[in-house]
């Protein structure tokens, strides 16, 4: 038991209060009113301290929980990633170009592939027609 | 050197002064039904730079109006369960009607490491010591504290220790106290006659009107009593019939004559009457 324990510090208020009320003397009641009054003082600092502790733990409680989640998420991120780069792995060069075609015709907007730094990349809208018509595989 | 010094304070009251002691006192004095308290030092000061007080108490009461006090024990072992180790603690003090007092503090619960309240109030507390065990031990388990209701420690007794600290004590007001014999004497560690330099005790009084003055200043008044040198004798008879007024405060203090332990033992006795 401490002067940081909140049952404490309010087991010596309420024996403070005790004392007050069977005081023989007003004099001897302002005394035990001068250590009522520190331990009350006492008690309003450790229930602020114990709000405040809380509060972190609360707060603590759900900066892990948003972790989790984002880990979470992150896991299946990264498990559709291999998901469609495992499909894409089974795509041999000449179905993969005839696949290419059939893109660009049923989207005459989009392209199937973009270059940089001379080299050949596939489109994120070309990856996704591809996974679509691998899927009933 | 490492400064160390004990005090067994006792109080006794006048049905328990025994045989010829009061014998040469007034009638008057024998009618107030004097009070005796008895000082018991075993010393040892290190410094011979200055005077140190002796056994100093953890915290001065100071109160003009009684007030209540409480206990605790550091360890749970100490508690009024048969099997417990210390169930009592005795304070020696000035009680709300003025007067000298020894009170008994009995441990309300098996489990002391919760503070308890007492019934009795107090002005001032000088000393305290174990006055009540269980079978588990003839000795505290754990430090066992008397102290304000703001958790201020006045005296304590170490784990292991019967006899708590304090030295020091007041003139109850209303009272007069005179300064009735004993003895300083010169020891070895061991308890052998010794062989050293010296040492030096003083009796500090400071009454109401000294305190008025800087706390600095205060100590203006001491009695002394030295032994000093190898040769000569090894100890000195402290005399009676000094006298002290209500309300004042005596302490304690020894010095050494050279920068290194001086053991010694030190008897003192002050009668305190009503006036």
């Amino acid at each position: 038991m401490s002067k940081n324990d909140n049952e404490y510090v309010k087991r010596k208020v309420e024996n403070c209060k005790g004392l007050i009320d069977n005081a023989t003397s007003d004099a001897q009641r302002e005394i035990y009113q001068g250590y009522l009054d520190y331990w009350k003082g006492l008690n309003d600092e450790v229930a602020d301290e114990i709000a405040k502790r809380e509060k972190a733990e609360q707060l603590a409680v759900a900066k892990a929980e948003l972790e989790k989640i984002q880990a979470e998420e992150a896991r299946k991120k990264a498990d559709a990633d291999l998901e469609i780069i495992t499909k894409l792995a089974t795509v041999t060069p000449g179905r993969e170009n005839f696949l290419a075609e059939e893109f660009e015709g049923e989207n005459p907007n989009k392209h199937a592939y973009r270059y940089k730094d001379g080299e050949k990349i596939k489109t994120s809208a070309f990856i996704e027609f591809i996974t679509t018509k691998l899927e009933p595989q | 050197m490492v400064e160390a010094s004990e005090c067994r304070m006792r109080l006794y009251e006048y049905r328990d002064i025994g045989g010829g002691l009061l014998g040469d006192l007034p009638g008057h004095i024998k009618a107030a039904s004097p009070q005796l308290l008895d000082l018991y030092v075993v010393g040892k000061p290190a410094d011979a730079a200055g005077f140190s007080e002796i056994d100093p108490p953890t915290a001065r009461l100071g109160v003009s109006t009684a007030v209540a006090v409480e206990t605790i024990s550091s360890s749970g072992d100490d508690g009024n369960a048969a099997t417990d180790h210390l169930q009592g603690i005795t304070a020696i003090g000035i009680s709300g009607a003025d007067k000298l007092v020894t009170v008994q503090m009995l441990a309300t619960s098996a489990a002391w490491t919760t503070f308890q309240l007492h019934t009795e109030t107090w002005k001032e507390i000088f000393h305290c010591f174990g006055s009540l065990w269980g079978t588990g031990d003839l000795d505290p388990a754990g430090d066992v504290d008397i102290r304000k209701i703001d958790d201020t420690v006045l005296v304590e007794l170490g784990a292991g220790d019967n006899e708590g600290n304090g030295a020091w004590f007041k003139v109850p007001d209303g009272h007069v106290a005179m300064l009735w014999g004993g003895q300083l004497r010169r020891i070895t560690a061991t308890g052998a006659w010794a062989n050293d330099e010296g040492v030096k005790i003083r009796i500090l009084y400071v009454d109401e009107v000294d305190k008025l003055i800087g706390a600095a200043d205060a100590a203006l008044n001491w009695l002394e009593f030295i032994i000093a040198g190898q040769y000569g004798n090894q100890f000195v008879d402290i005399p009676k019939g000094f006298m002290f007024k209500e309300k004042t405060e005596i302490t304690h203090q020894h010095s050494s004559a050279v920068d290194a332990g001086e053991d010694y033992v030190l008897h003192l006795q002050y009668l305190i009457w009503k006036k």
